[in-house]
This record gives C-alpha cells, structure tokens and sequence, in this order.
C-alpha cells in the first residue's frame, strides 16, 4: 500500500478535470451570450417555492386588504348624485391561509415538476464543446430504441404542464375570488329616482303627511325603532304621525347618502342627519332604509329603521 | 482585454488554477469543483481589473468558486471510485475516507499532503490561520489514514 499522502495525490491527479486559460475565456465568453449548462445548474426547490408562494399570497392578500380598508371614504351630498359604500369585507386570516396554502401547493407541485421534467435522465450526458457550448446528447443504447425515446420524450413533456396550467388557472381562479370577497363596494353614483326617493320621502315625513308618505312606499312597508316600535303603513297613518305632529318633529336628514345595491335592483341606503323637536332638542339620527322596485318598476322604500333618533 | 492584461491573467491562471482546482474539488467534489473552478476563473477574466488589485486574489477566487459551487446539485458522491486501471495504487477506501472529513479538513489534507502545498499558500486560499490549517490537515490525515488501516508510514 503506499502512503495515504502519495494516494491522494494520484486520485486526485487522475480525477480533476483541469481548467486550461482558453477554457476559462471559452466558458466566459458562453456566460455572456447567455448560454449555461442546462441541467447540472441547481434550481429553485420546490420547498423554497412553496415557502415563497405561501409568504406571497398572504403579504399579497394581506396588503391588498390594507390598501383596500385604508381607502379614504369619499362623501357625497344629498343629491349630488355620489353615493358610496364603506363596506369592506377583506376576508378573514383563516381564508388567506386557505388561499396561500394552496398557493404554496401549487408553487411546489409546480417546480417540482418542472425539475422532474428537466433532470437528466441516465442516458442523458452533458458535453462541453471546443468553444464552450454546453449541449446535452441523449445517448441512445439500441438501435432499435428510437420508439422508446420518443416515447419518453412525449410523456415527459406533457403532463406536467397540463398539472400546471390547471393549477395555475385554479390559483388564478382563487386569487380573483378572494379579491372579489375583499373588494369593498366600490362608490357607485346611486340612481337618480334614488335620490329623488329620497328628497320626496324626507319632505313626506317633515311634513307628517300619510298620504304622501304611503305614495313612496311598499305594500309591506314597516317602520323600525328602538324600544320595539314597528308600526306598518296604518300604525304610521293612525298613531306615529299624530305622535310626531304633537311633538313638532322634523329632521334634517337629508344625507350624505351611502347606497348599496344589495341585487335586482333593490338598495339599502342609510343616511346622517339631525332630529329637531318642538323642545328645540337636537340629536343627531342615522336611517336605513330598504328601497325595493316596485311592480311597475319605481323604487318604494320597503323598510325604515330609525337608529339614534 | 489588452495584450498585456491578457498575458497577466494567463499568468494568473498559470499559477492558482492548480491550487484552486484541487482545493474546490477537495472541497466539492470533482464534478463540481471542476465546475467551480472553471466558472470562478470565468469571473475572474471578466472582472480582470478589479480582481487584479486584491491584496489576495487567488483566496477571493477561491470565495468566489464557493458561490458558484453551490448553484450546482450536490452530487450523492463527492468522489466516485475511479478505474483502478487508471490509479492502481489507490485503495478504494480513500474516497469514502475524503468524503467522511469536514470541508477544510479536505482541502487542507489534499492541498498540504497530497499536493505539497505550503501551509501559508493554503492559509491564504481558504481565509484562516496558518495553525488552523494545519490542525485540519493533521486531523485529516490521521483520519484518512485510520480509515485506511495505515497506522505507520509506508513505502512511497
């Protein structure tokens, strides 16, 4: 046996594949035409790709939200036509995780496949040309194995991009609907019979007039309070209107108004304001109303509650 | 490049591609300490200029074959078994024995013993001290040599 020191040397010396100068401007005249050894290179790992993936999602979502939320309220005065809403839903942790988990699944999978498709096989072997050039030459044991090589190449390129582009359009897919439970209801100019609705019915009420009031309104129409007060449209003809003739009631509330189209046509619209009494008490009220469309297609308030008043 | 620069670097070349070939593939193996070698001295002619006035240029090769070493897959065997046709005194216990030391160790081990390499010169590529060099390389080829069963120097 001769000397470890003496071993190291000859296997070493045998081993290295040295690196002569023209090697060297060869290799790095291929690294700045772009061209790199295609398989040896490590990629990304699918752990990591998860990882961010996953981290993406939930700063992506999570941010999103914020930026959502902190947008400044824009007000619109009573008939201005601007109606707003300030509902912003944003979702909650629990459903971002769900999005990002799947997130980080399908960014696995993804690059996982990808790296399984591009590994070399055994028969693959990298040679590096005179000028540098790394090519791959699939070496081919038979012959008669031209079948079995095509067929590998087919089963390794398709598959795995039909898993991808589905998971991608099942992340997009989700990605668009976590947006779209997150978006706030976006400030939309309300209908102008809903302002209209709305001027005639405050005039109606400051007026104490039944008549006028039970023209603006549904069939099914109830009035809402605190302390249990529900009053129908005969509650409000035969004792609410006298009640507040007696108290000298009017309100100012006359907006701004937040409209919310809640779908087939109807809305909810809640507004601010001030309610006077003969006393010359003042407090300020907030109304929500529930505006439906009627048969003949006008907008009748269907719903009224009074809150703060 | 100018001609000068030119001749400079093939002296560069010259003289630290065998310190930094071996300590790389030492230090990773020989498929990708070839790699690193080859892609560090790429780095090396495209940035001539800069590397020219480092006060150790071949230790910050050597940082820089680090880098680009690990964009390559590890390979599951840093030192396959050659052809005992090629290197018939070489027992096959020895890749296994280089495989089992720390990185340094290797490098030390192969760059001071196997390659006569001074302990300064190895000090230098790898950024530590001369007696951190040589405690690696001791303990290397101790442990080298117990895997072999070598208990005593033999005949060369």
């Amino acid at each position: 046996m001769s000397r470890p020191e003496t071993q190291l040397r000859e296997y070493f010396d045998a081993g290295i594949e040295r690196v002569s100068v023209e090697d060297v401007i060869a290799r790095a005249r291929v690294g700045e035409g772009g061209l790199r050894p295609l398989h040896a290179k490590r990629n990304l790992q699918p752990a990591w790709a998860a990882v961010g993936a996953f981290a993406a999602t939930l700063v992506g979502l999570g941010g999103l939200a914020s930026v959502l939320t902190l947008t400044p309220r824009i007000d619109g005065d009573a008939g201005a036509g601007a109606a707003e809403g300030v509902e912003v839903g944003g979702g909650t942790i629990g459903v971002w995780l769900i999005a990002a988990a799947v997130a980080a699944v399908a960014a696995g999978l993804a690059v996982w496949l990808v790296r399984r498709s591009t590994k070399p096989t055994e028969n693959e072997d990298e040679i590096v040309s005179d000028q540098g050039k790394v090519m791959v030459m699939e070496t081919i044991d038979k012959a008669d194995t031209e079948d079995r090589t095509t067929e590998n190449t087919e089963h390794r390129s398709r598959w795995p991009i039909v898993v991808i582009v589905v998971m991608a359009i099942a992340l997009v897919g989700l990605i668009a609907w976590m947006t779209l439970m997150m978006r706030p209801n976006s400030p939309v100019a309300a209908p102008t019979e809903i302002e209209e609705l709305m001027q005639e019915y405050g005039v109606a009420w400051n007026a104490h007039d039944a008549d006028a009031i039970e023209a603006l309104v549904a069939p099914q129409y109830r009035v809402h309070a605190q302390e249990g007060i529900d009053y129908d449209m005969e509650g409000v003809r035969n004792s609410l209107i006298g009640y507040l003739d007696s108290m000298n009631w009017h309100t100012t509330n006359e907006g701004p108004f937040y409209a919310i189209e809640t779908g087939a046509g109807n809305w909810l619209v809640s507004s601010e304001g001030e309610t006077i009494t003969r006393s010359g008490s003042d407090y300020p009220t907030m109304d929500a109303l529930l505006i439906v469309k009627g048969p003949d297609g006008a907008l009748l308030v269907a719903d009224h509650y009074f809150m703060g008043g | 490049m100018e001609p000068d620069e030119r001749q400079a670097f093939t002296r560069f070349v010259k003289e630290t591609e065998p310190r930094l070939s071996y300590a790389l593939a030492a230090a990773y193996g020989l498929e990708v300490g070839a790699e690193a070698t080859a892609d560090a001295l790429a780095w090396a002619w495209e940035h001539w200029e800069s590397l020219e006035d480092k006060h150790n240029p071949a230790g910050y090769l050597y940082r820089v074959g680090q880098s680009k070493a690990r964009r390559y897959y590890r390979p599951q065997v840093l030192f396959p078994v050659l052809p005992a046709t090629e290197i018939p005194t070489v027992e096959p216990g020895l890749t296994d024995a280089l495989a089992s030391l720390s990185k340094n160790q290797r490098v030390a081990v192969v760059l001071i013993h196997g390659m006569e390499h001074s302990e300064r010169e190895v000090a230098d590529l790898l950024g530590i001290s001369r007696w951190s060099v040589r405690t690696h390389a001791d303990r290397g080829l101790r442990r080298i040599r117990h895997a072999l069963g070598v208990s005593a120097d033999v005949t060369a």
